[in-house]
């Protein structure tokens, strides 16, 4: 039997073990080379459209697995992010794959079948077949998902006038795809795919498909028109000043928020899919030019290496792209605001939408982005320096101070004035248990009676918070199971905890709040300091995407103190954050030449016509992604 | 699999590491705040060759929560919320044991904010008292050190605070209090030490002592006089009178409020005070030469009683003192500067008038002058050098000092000093006039 050294000896080298050195792998260094290969290079996210297709490039051969950027980021140390396997593009489901192999039938029926058979006869698939003369067209779409009026008007009623008029004219109707989709067509956006994997994709995004007679191919009209809520004030993120605006759960209404506030062609929106069932569609956002392109790279890299079965909320995403995943510290902003997201934007960030949920995913997300509001930016800066002290001060408070008041009056006894400690003394008089367990105690009660009012109706949540704050402290107090100090304490803290403007920051501390009471009743204020000493190491260790998790604050970086604590006033607002790295860092210089003609030294190339563009949704199984400095066509439709 | 490690491995070390820093320490020293009997005061005498310690402990009591407990709205009033308990032994920390055995819950000093020490063990040497006081990590050198005329049990025991919950509090109410006039003095341990780390200099230190004082009656204390008439009610209260010498941790007299406050000004610790003036000296000083002459002659017929008084109010005063050694003779140079307003009148003084002014101020300093010199006799007379006089020596002439200070006990006493006294009355306060009836 080996001795209790070498089991020890086993658990420091398991834990100490210095971590696989990240240098570019065969893989990645492919990765690259596909990187900067231009759209051709379609081993990556490819480009959406017609031109490049569901070419033979992205279904075969070694270029599945292999990255987009494999480079470990330059100047930043190699473990910033976490391990470098393989860096394998974001894959297709494997339904969908399946269905590229199955072409277009030149018969509608057939088409009808293949579909039926595939939706598994389901109701919601509608299937109509439109008689012209000796030319039978078919029209599918998914009800619900398709505004059937645009289907009824623009193409059925198109295909019928159109008929018509050839008729009159004594010309017969030219039945060539093409031809019908320029002539017949009175649908902004149509698309021709050769593939039932394209069918299938724009079918559930709401599109709808019309087969032809003798085609091989197959007319794809953008018909999407579904019920969504509108947009409304957030909910979680209110704001005393600044827009009234928030996310809704539709992705285009999303994004359109954003461009409307940033009126610029330079913001670009990277579509992409994720989940293998859900096929749920991702947007990075981000201002070209102004977001560091090694950030943006590892971003799509990380996205690629996600393997999900479906993505309902951006939460989903968020723990995947995270540094350090089991950190308790959240490492990307979530906000349902889109001015929030544009005020990142400009700072040179990137934003994540998801679709299906409200809430937008900004990184790199520093510890002190999860302190500011809106409200700091929006209300005189000489406010701004208060209310965020206020806030640090309530960060602080929300942490400690359960856990001070323990050390205090089990331990320091002495540092209270004499009369106060005489107040304490007897408010613990009739109190049975020890103030750890008092102060345990109440902290439990008090998160439950939290958790009990969050998921309650708002109604009903009104009445527990009264039952549980008034009544069941007052009988605490009163029935001697709790101080009344106790009682102050805990909803002090509580009360602190809500200055944290992020819900996620603030169920940080909440959940280190326990343990650090717990060091409070062990060893005092040494056993706090020793905790919070474990903390501020680990929130030193912390990378999000390669920048410092205490960014301005440690490494201090004098320049950017004046958004930290304080805002300086706007026209003081010169540059933006050093510490995010964004490519330009004076704010108020749009270098749109540079966007057209590619960073000085760049080969100038002549911009590629596109038609399909990263916009539109529809169509693409996954969106143009290529690397920033490519020169690419217009980002706006 | 090997990412998983590593990213369990941490959080193994987390789950494991934080109850076990937590569990294994045992909760070391932790005393929940209602298992201690917060000290507020103690009292050392020395009685038959023997240490007795007795400790006022605060008692917690509803009463003492202020509101909020069940709205009961404080304690009856004039009852002492503290407990006394009594422990003797032949040093002062098996004094302490013992009484420690008298008390349920553990004693604890950090809160004692009052030390008393009894007249007798204050003569023979409050030296070990003050080795246990400072050598114990919870007592504090910020409690008050007072010494009391007969055995300080005797105070502790009588005294029926009034205002406060316990005599230690009391005390430190006076000490408070004691800054605003100047014939008394009350000071911490931590300052005696530092006054008592000279080797020839005495040191003062506060003392206190009970005196009686009438209460209206109050319910259920003061007994029923005849005919069921409540009888107004007399109590015991603490109160400061002048100060205590001390010289080598030892007890050598008693200053008188008058020397108490002679000795304040001569050690600038007079921050505020009331300079009683009687009117026939402001009269002579005006008859002076240099002061108005004739013309008050006149007035001061005005029927003016000789108890008649003006007093003043100090509101900023420093002392400078300087020691000079010329030819291996110390002397001091003390110039004292004070600032004050008029507080009460009594004499029919014009104060529009500058030459009555300077003779307001002129009588004023006069009273310091007559303080001090009370001060420097009983100092003298005493042979304790408590104005810190051999200090300002040694840092005037360092090397001659080790000379001077083998015999400043004989120097001390002759040690010449030269005040210098400088008032100002600043302003005549709310009005210049006094009532009609006091016109000159």
């Amino acid at each position: 039997m080996r001795g209790m050294g070498y089991v020890l000896r086993q658990i420091v080298w398991q834990i100490m073990r210095p971590r696989r050195p990240g240098g570019p792998a065969g893989a990645s260094g492919q990765g690259r080379a596909t990187g900067k290969g231009g759209p051709a290079g379609s081993a990556g996210i490819r480009p959406a459209g017609p031109g490049t297709g569901a070419g033979g490039g992205n279904a075969s051969g070694p270029g599945r697995g292999a990255g987009i950027v494999g480079a470990v980021l330059p100047g930043l140390p190699p473990w910033a992010f976490g391990s470098k396997e393989s860096h394998v593009i974001q894959e297709k489901p494997g339904w969908l794959r399946e269905l590229e192999s199955v072409p277009v039938s030149p018969d509608v029926q057939v088409n009808f079948n293949t579909l039926t058979a595939l939706f598994g006869g389901s109701l919601d698939l509608v299937r109509r077949q439109v008689r012209m003369d000796n030319f039978c067209a078919g029209v599918v779409m998914i009800d619900g998902l398709s505004q059937k009026e645009e289907i009824e008007h623009y193409i059925i009623q198109a295909l019928h006038t159109s008929r018509l008029m050839s008729t009159q004219a004594g010309v017969p109707i030219d039945t060539a795809v093409a031809s019908l989709q320029e002539r017949a067509m009175d649908v902004v956006e149509t698309k021709i795919a050769d593939n039932m994997a394209d069918v299938c994709a724009a079918l559930l995004d709401g599109d709808s498909a019309v087969f032809g007679q003798g085609w091989s191919q197959c007319l794809l009209a953008t018909t999407r028109g579904f019920q969504t809520r509108a947009v409304e004030e957030p909910r979680v993120e209110v704001s005393a000043r600044g827009p009234r605006e928030g996310f809704t759960e539709n992705l285009l209404t999303n994004i359109s928020l954003v461009r409307r506030r940033l009126k610029t062609p330079q913001l670009t929106v990277e579509h992409l899919r994720l989940g293998e069932r859900t096929h749920t569609s991702i947007v990075l956002l981000y201002i070209r030019g102004v977001a560091k392109d090694e950030v943006l790279a590892e971003l799509r890299r990380r996205l690629g290496l996600v393997r999900i079965d479906g993505v309902l909320e951006s939460g989903y995403l968020e723990e995947f792209i995270r540094d350090r995943p089991f950190s308790v510290f959240p490492q990307a902003l979530h906000t349902e605001r889109p001015d929030r997201v544009c005020a990142a934007l400009l700072e040179g960030r990137i934003s994540i939408l998801t679709d299906g949920t409200p809430f937008a995913l900004i990184v790199p997300g520093q510890f002190i982005l999860f302190l500011q509001a809106a409200d700091d930016y929006y209300e005189h800066w000489t406010l701004s320096l208060g209310i965020r002290m206020f806030r640090v001060a309530g960060f602080l408070m929300a942490l400690l101070l359960p856990a001070l008041y323990v050390a205090i009056t089990t331990y320091h006894q002495d540092v209270l004035p004499t009369p106060l400690a005489l107040a304490l003394a007897v408010q613990r008089e009739a109190v049975p248990y020890p103030a750890a367990v008092e102060a345990f105690f109440m902290q439990v009660l008090f998160e439950i009676l939290f958790e009990a009012s969050l998921r309650l109706p708002r109604q009903m949540g009104q009445a527990v918070s009264i039952v549980g704050a008034v009544v069941m402290g007052e009988a605490a107090v009163r029935a001697g199971l709790v101080s009344p100090v106790m009682v102050i304490v805990v909803s002090l803290t509580a009360v602190a905890s809500f200055t944290i403007p992020a819900y996620n920051m603030g169920l940080t501390v909440r959940l280190l709040r326990l343990p650090m009471i717990l060091f409070g009743a062990a060893a005092g204020l040494f056993g706090i300091g020793m905790f919070s000493t474990l903390i501020l190491l680990h929130m030193l260790s912390l990378h999000s995407f390669g920048i410092p998790y205490l960014a301005p604050m440690a490494p201090f970086i004098w320049e950017e103190q004046k958004d930290v604590f304080l805002r300086v006033p706007w026209w003081g607002l010169r540059t933006r954050p050093v510490a995010v790295g964004a490519a330009d860092q004076i704010r108020g210089r749009a270098n749109v030449a540079e966007r057209l003609h590619g960073p000085p030294g760049a080969a100038q190339t002549p911009l590629p016509a596109r038609e399909a563009e990263t916009l539109t949704l529809g169509g693409a199984q996954v969106g143009a992604a290529d690397p920033p400095r490519l020169p690419q066509g217009e980002a706006g439709p | 699999m090997s990412s998983g490690r590593r990213f369990w491995a941490p959080l193994l070390l987390a789950v494991l590491l934080v109850p076990m820093a937590a569990a294994l320490s045992g909760c070391w020293s932790r005393r929940e705040i209602n298992d201690l009997a917060i000290v507020s005061a103690a009292a050392i005498d020395w009685q038959d060759g023997l240490y007795q310690v007795t400790a006022e402990i605060f008692r917690p009591s509803a009463g003492t929560a202020g509101g909020g407990m069940g709205g009961g709205g404080g304690g009856s009033p004039l009852v002492r919320e503290a407990v006394l308990a009594t422990g003797s032994g032949p040093d002062l920390f098996s004094a302490v044991r013992e009484l420690a055995l008298k008390v349920p819950r553990r004693l604890y000093w950090a809160h004692a904010t009052t030390l008393l020490v009894g007249e007798a063990l204050a003569r023979r040497g409050i030296g070990e008292v003050l080795d246990f006081w400072t050598r114990d990590p919870e007592a504090r050198t910020t409690t008050l050190l007072a010494v009391t005329p007969g055995p300080a049990e005797k105070l502790i025991v009588q005294a029926e605070p009034g205002i406060e919950r316990s005599v230690g509090r009391e005390v430190v109410g006076l000490w408070r209090t004691s800054a605003a006039d100047g014939h008394a003095y009350l000071a911490s341990i931590h300052e005696y030490r530092v006054a008592a780390a000279s080797p020839v200099s005495a040191p003062v230190v506060g003392a206190l002592t009970l005196s009686p004082e009438m209460q209206p009656p109050l319910p259920g204390r003061g007994g029923a006089g005849a005919g069921g008439a409540v009888q107004p009610l007399q109590i015991v209260t603490l109160r400061l009178y002048g100060a205590a010498v001390m010289k080598h941790d030892r007890l050598v007299g008693w200053l008188t409020p008058r020397e108490t406050r002679g000795w304040r000004w001569l050690t600038g610790r007079v921050s505020s005070t009331v300079l009683v003036a009687r009117c026939q000296d402001v009269q002579r000083r005006l008859r002076q030469p240099g002061g108005g002459q004739g013309e008050s002659d006149s007035q001061t017929a005005a029927g003016l009683s000789p108890e008649t008084t003006l007093s003043f109010e100090v509101v900023r005063a420093w002392t400078q003192v300087q020691a000079k050694v010329q030819g291996g003779k110390p002397r001091i140079v003390v110039r004292i500067h004070a600032e004050g307003t008029l507080g009460a009148q009594g004499c029919p003084v014009d104060f529009t008038d500058r030459r009555h002014w300077d003779a307001m101020q002129a009588v004023m300093a006069d009273i310091i002058r007559n303080d001090v010199q009370q001060a420097l006799a009983k100092g003298r007379a005493l042979r304790a050098d408590v104005f810190q006089f051999g200090e300002k020596v040694h840092r005037a002439d360092p090397r001659r000092w080790p000379q001077i200070q083998r015999q400043w006990d004989a120097v001390f006493p002759r040690l010449p000093v030269e005040v210098h006294v400088a008032a100002y009355i600043r302003r005549s306060g709310m009005h210049s006039w006094p009532p009609a009836s006091l016109k000159p």
